[in-house]
């Protein structure tokens, strides 16, 4: 890795910069899913009460995974909360 | 509330953009929104055919008229729907398969000639409401915008809460109402975005889920939910014994008093004629119309030869996430309530559209002293456009619907060309004038002349005057027009008095 990516990735800054936001909102979007296919899995009912609040709670999931991945120091850090939990959470959904 | 300095600029950053984005399309989605609360109303406005006093259920002849729509759809036998009279549709309106309707005055037992009408007005209204005229890929935007409003809601209550600590009220005018009018409407912004999330993206989005919960066999969300939530009854072969059926009226006083809690909205007939002839009768619970709302109508079906109960589906009866579904979308359509409940909400989408545009100011008001003399009062002068612009824009096409004739060739192309042709004069306005008040004296001068016309003109075509339609108690009509005329006085006394409007001072310079 370049000294030029290393600074950007570690750096701490005052304004949250355009790759900090966009990762935030795609990674928000991948953990909002994953986190209600996980909720899908384990709820206990018919098809029905396993997928809709899924497909209603959702949106909810994506902005505050969002948000929290945009209160992250460094895009390192936010970089690393979306690796970590989607791994986290894809091992439920394939193991399980 | 621990937060550190830099999440916070963070928050009120992502906010801001975002806010911007979602702004841009929410707020076309609420004004056509708040319009399309009227869309009975619009409807029947716009429809000459139907311009006659509601009829009481009781008072309708169902033995003359069904038979006359049977015989307009050629006689069928199997799979009609009949759907009665109410304020949203005045007509009987009755359909075969996947045919067209046909409309029967439930005065006079006539077939109604529609051949003219097709609602132009109030669909184009509700098009521009869910998709902003862009199909499936509006559709889309739409979702994914109403998600940021989900997101500017959750933000914008922590910067709230995280503000509240301080205990000072801001300064900033468009901030503090931005911010007050928001909060007041919390529980309506939220309905309306989770809904419109929902209807707009999710469940196209949907097969990460059905994956999941079939554990990889399946990606259809449809093929696993429907059959559950939407159980189709069964299927009822014809015996191929011909019967005679027993009157419509008769069957419908035995479903009503075997269900005296249904409010009977649609009839469906199946087998007609034959020894296993059905007829559904289906509708709401008076005490419940959350619970049985579109989605999860009630209903009993009959033997159409002996008026036998063959099945009733009481609340009970239905699934949990139908009824949660049912009243999900009852805060969203409204489909059974009437004028009360439709002002109110009325109201609460101009409250909403005032704290999007109030909103967008805060944002102008910050960056227009760094960027005066450049290239952002272009972005004032649009912002005046899009936002006061649209309203005589969307009075242009009430104006255009009774000034051009009925027959006239591509008549829908027209009259929505003309919106769109008169909006973007409304940005040549807004930057041609240098004051943006002047351009917004001049929108609401244009929008009384369309709407005075508009009314004029309806009541010249339709030979239907206020005073006809007061005498002969047609009350949608007469409100319709009163309304339209009181909006387009109210709009030229505006524009007469909005150099003495103190308040509009704060517009001043933009």
């Amino acid at each position: 890795m370049n000294l030029n990516t290393q600074r950007i990735l570690k750096k701490k800054k005052s304004k949250i910069g355009f790759f900090h936001g966009t990762l935030s909102i795609i990674g928000g979007i991948l953990l909002g899913y994953l986190i209600m296919m996980v909720f899908s899995m384990y709820i206990p009912g018919d098809n029905a009460i396993k997928i809709m609040p899924s497909i209603i709670v959702t949106p909810i999931a994506i902005c505050i995974a969002g948000l929290w991945l945009l209160f992250s120091k460094t895009t390192i850090v936010c970089i690393l909360k979306i690796l970590l939990l989607s791994i986290i959470l894809i091992f439920f959904i394939k193991v399980f | 509330m621990a937060l550190e300095n830099n999440y916070i600029k963070y928050l009120k950053v992502s906010h801001t953009y975002l806010g911007i984005f979602a702004i841009v399309f929410f707020y076309i989605s609420t004004f056509f929104g708040t319009i399309t609360v009227l869309k009975p109303y619009i409807s029947t406005w716009e429809s000459p055919s139907k311009h006659f006093k509601l009829l009481a259920k009781e008072d309708i002849n169902l033995d003359v008229a069904i038979p006359i729509g049977l015989e307009a759809l050629n006689n069928p036998t199997n799979k009609i729907k009949i759907t009665l009279p109410s304020f949203q549709e005045k007509s009987l309106s009755m359909k075969y398969g996947f045919s067209n309707n046909v409309y029967i005055n439930p005065h006079t037992n006539e077939l109604l000639n529609t051949t003219n009408e097709n609602n132009l007005l109030s669909t184009f209204f509700n098009t521009m409401h869910y998709d902003i005229n862009m199909s499936q890929s509006g559709q889309i935007l739409m979702g994914i915008t109403s998600i940021v409003i989900i997101f500017l809601t959750i933000s914008g209550i922590y910067l709230w809460l995280l503000n509240r600590k301080k205990r000072k009220r801001s300064a900033n005018f468009w901030f503090r109402w931005h911010k007050d009018l928001s909060l007041l409407i919390f529980p309506y912004i939220i309905v309306f975005s989770l809904t419109g999330a929902v209807l707009g993206i999710m469940l196209f989005t949907a097969s990460p889920f059905a994956y999941s919960v079939s554990h990889g066999k399946e990606t259809n969300m449809g093929k696993m939910v429907r059959p559950i939530i939407f159980a189709l009854p069964v299927k009822i072969k014809s015996s191929n014994q011909p019967a005679i059926m027993k009157k419509y009226s008769e069957l419908y006083a035995i479903a009503q008093e075997n269900y005296k809690d249904l409010y009977i909205r649609e009839l469906a007939l199946f087998n007609w004629k034959d020894k296993n002839a059905r007829i559904v009768f289906s509708g709401y619970l008076k005490h419940n119309r959350i619970l049985t709302g579109r989605v999860n109508r009630v209903n009993i079906v009959l033997n159409g030869e002996t008026a036998r109960i063959v099945s009733k589906r009481t609340l009970d009866d239905t699934h949990e996430v139908s009824q949660f579904l049912s009243a999900f979308y009852f805060f969203h359509f409204m489909t059974d309530e009437d004028i009360l409940f439709r002002i109110f909400y009325l109201f609460l989408g101009v409250i909403f559209a005032i704290s999007l545009v109030f909103g967008l100011f805060v944002w102008i008001d910050k960056k227009l002293p760094q960027n005066k003399n450049s290239y952002f009062t272009i972005i004032t002068k649009l912002a005046a456009a899009f936002t006061v612009g649209i309203i005589p824009a969307t009075t242009f096409m009430l104006f255009l619907y009774w000034l051009l004739p009925f027959d006239i060739v591509n008549r829908d192309t027209w009259i929505i060309g003309g919106f769109y042709t008169m909006w973007c004069f409304s940005f040549l306005q807004s930057v041609y004038k240098k004051d943006v008040l002047e351009a917004v004296k001049d929108f609401m001068y244009m929008n009384a002349i369309f709407l005075i016309g508009a009314v004029f003109l309806h009541e010249y075509k339709t030979d239907m005057y206020l005073w006809d339609s007061f005498n002969q108690s047609v009350w949608d009509l007469f409100y319709m027009d009163l309304f339209l005329l009181f909006f387009g006085i109210c709009s030229y006394l505006f524009a007469n008095k909005m150099d003495t409007i103190k308040f509009l001072d704060k517009f001043k310079g933009y």
